[in-house]
């Protein structure tokens, strides 16, 4: 080659050299704003928003079937119990609460500090302690069966245990699965038929038996009984059961995994979103609501009925993060990592967005009165929580009290 | 002058362009001994260093005009052809490198983000 057609090719290849960054990152950013994204206007105006909290303090919603009347008050782990909000509340002595479940009798399942000590107590619906038993840690959480079982789970480094306890306080059975239990608890889920699904553990590096110490998500009978066991990636977020048995779990890996009430893996859902995920919510005709970079509506078969995606999904990697729930009439609403509020139609239209929320934690719940609350601010919308589904009025099948009052 | 051009000196041409490449690290490395950053600014410096270095070595086929350039356009008007084509096709072949390693990047990325 001639030399100075050797020195135009360097020319020419330096200054493409110096160029390409420049000129990738703006083929990145076109390509990001072509991508497709929910940037519709919305439906409709969001709702006025209330910095704080809802004040005068609202009742918990009790599950379904509490007993009429009962109603129950939480202010910063003070609990109290009464059938009217004006004059009838008599809060419970000695105890800060952090963990609550309500049975579908009115007791109540209180985890706290009691007399200085960490506790589950337990009361009647008019306030009178029927047992308590001291337990170690006060993050353990809990799930109460149809028969007033209420069943705890309690973790040691290398080792979980699940412990049914009858309605008068006494050890019906214990499980005790031995696997390290890096990462957290994961609270169990109790099925239609009473089974109990739990989380066993995360294997040890190299672990020769799979059958007994591999992750894994367990089935587990109302008499103690393992039914069977299915092995899982890792610790999940969360376990989720929906009315006809479906065992949902939802993957740190961004994942939903679906297993019918044999074990038998029904489908996968992979989002392939690597950006740590978000909450499940399931609806009452079963379609699954998969917060994660997107919130994916799954259909029965475990495939997308539609994606939403945020205006800034792409430009600001913005996604979906805690649980979303869904509303009587059908509106989902999900909480996104800037801080935003979404409602979404049952179709997978934007109904409206807020988008200034003041500052705080993440997350979203809605009671049964239609008092849609973050940890900043609170809405009045005009649907409350839907009556089936997960999360549902005692929050889910775990039988455990709504956030909502807290 | 009359010009020349051989293999041996295509070779050399060659050489001298791979080792080009250390004379900016090393300028720099001298720069900052003889004016040693002194407290916040050491501890930031300390911690950028990797991130730098590896952004040095991304950009190589940027920052080679430096001295590529100066050096070819001496040799040329010395009449060293040869080392003037090795020290071109150091230069070009760093300056495409860099864009395949930057489109590889790029398309890792994306997978990634994507």
């Amino acid at each position: 080659m001639r030399l100075e057609r050797l020195f135009v090719v360097y020319l020419i290849s330096t200054a493409a050299a110096i160029a390409s960054p420049f000129a990738l990152r703006a083929v990145d950013a076109g390509w990001r704003q072509a991508m497709h994204v929910n940037s519709e206007a919305a439906l409709e105006a969001a709702p006025e928003m209330h910095p704080g909290r809802p004040q005068p303090l609202q009742p918990f919603p009790v599950c379904a079937a509490a007993v009429e009347g009962a109603k129950y008050y939480a202010d910063d782990g003070d609990f109290s119990v009464g059938s009217d909000p004006g004059d009838c509340r008599s809060f419970l002595p000695n105890i800060k609460v952090l963990n609550s479940a309500v049975g579908e009798d009115g007791t109540l399942y209180l985890e706290g500090t009691r007399d200085g000590q960490n506790s589950l107590s337990v009361y009647s619906r008019t306030g009178e302690l029927k047992w308590t038993i001291p337990i170690d840690d006060l993050d353990n959480p809990l799930a109460l069966g149809r028969d007033h079982t209420a069943y705890l789970s309690t973790t040691l480094r290398d080792s979980s245990t699940l412990t049914a306890y009858n309605g008068d306080g006494s050890v019906r059975w214990r499980v005790t699965n031995v696997a390290d239990q890096l990462g957290g608890l994961v609270a169990p889920a109790i099925g239609p038929d009473g089974t109990v699904y739990i989380f066993s553990g995360v294997q040890p590096t190299g672990a020769p038996d799979c059958r007994r110490i591999c992750a894994a998500i367990l089935a587990i009978s109302p008499q103690g009984q393992e039914r069977w066991r299915v092995q899982v990636a890792g610790r999940p977020r969360d376990l989720l059961v929906d009315a006809d048995g479906r065992v949902l779990v939802n993957e740190l890996s961004g994942n939903v995994i679906a297993f019918d009430p044999q074990g038998h893996e029904l489908w996968s859902f992979v989002s392939g979103d690597k950006v740590g995920p978000g909450g499940v919510a399931i609806a009452a005709d079963g379609t699954v609501y998969f917060a994660s970079r997107f919130l994916y509506a799954l259909d029965r078969w475990g495939k997308a009925k539609w994606i939403f995606k945020s205006e800034s999904s792409y430009t600001e990697n913005e996604g979906f993060e805690e649980d979303p729930v869904i509303a009587e009439d059908g509106t989902v609403y999900a909480f996104s990592r800037h801080h935003e509020l979404f409602a979404i139609t049952a179709g997978g239209r934007k109904k409206w967005v807020v988008g200034d929320l003041p500052p705080g934690q993440s997350g979203v719940e809605l009671s049964s009165k239609g008092i849609l609350r973050t940890p900043s601010a609170w809405f009045s919308v005009s649907s409350g929580l839907a009556s089936q589904g997960w999360p549902s009025a005692n929050r889910d099948g775990r039988n455990s009290r709504s956030q909502e009052a807290r | 002058m009359k010009p020349t051009s051989s293999p041996q000196q295509v070779a050399w041409g060659v050489a001298l362009g791979i080792l080009l490449q250390a004379v900016p690290p090393l300028v720099l490395i001298a720069y900052y001994e003889l004016h040693p950053l002194t407290g916040e600014a050491a501890g930031w410096a300390g911690i950028a260093a990797p991130g730098f270095f590896a952004a040095g070595i991304l950009s190589m086929g940027m920052w080679q005009v430096l001295t590529i350039l100066p050096a070819a356009l001496l040799f040329s008007s010395t009449g060293k052809h040869g080392i003037v084509r090795g020290l071109l096709r150091v230069g070009t072949f760093l300056a495409l490198g860099n864009i395949a390693v930057l489109l590889w990047l790029y398309a890792i990325m994306h997978r990634a983000t994507f």
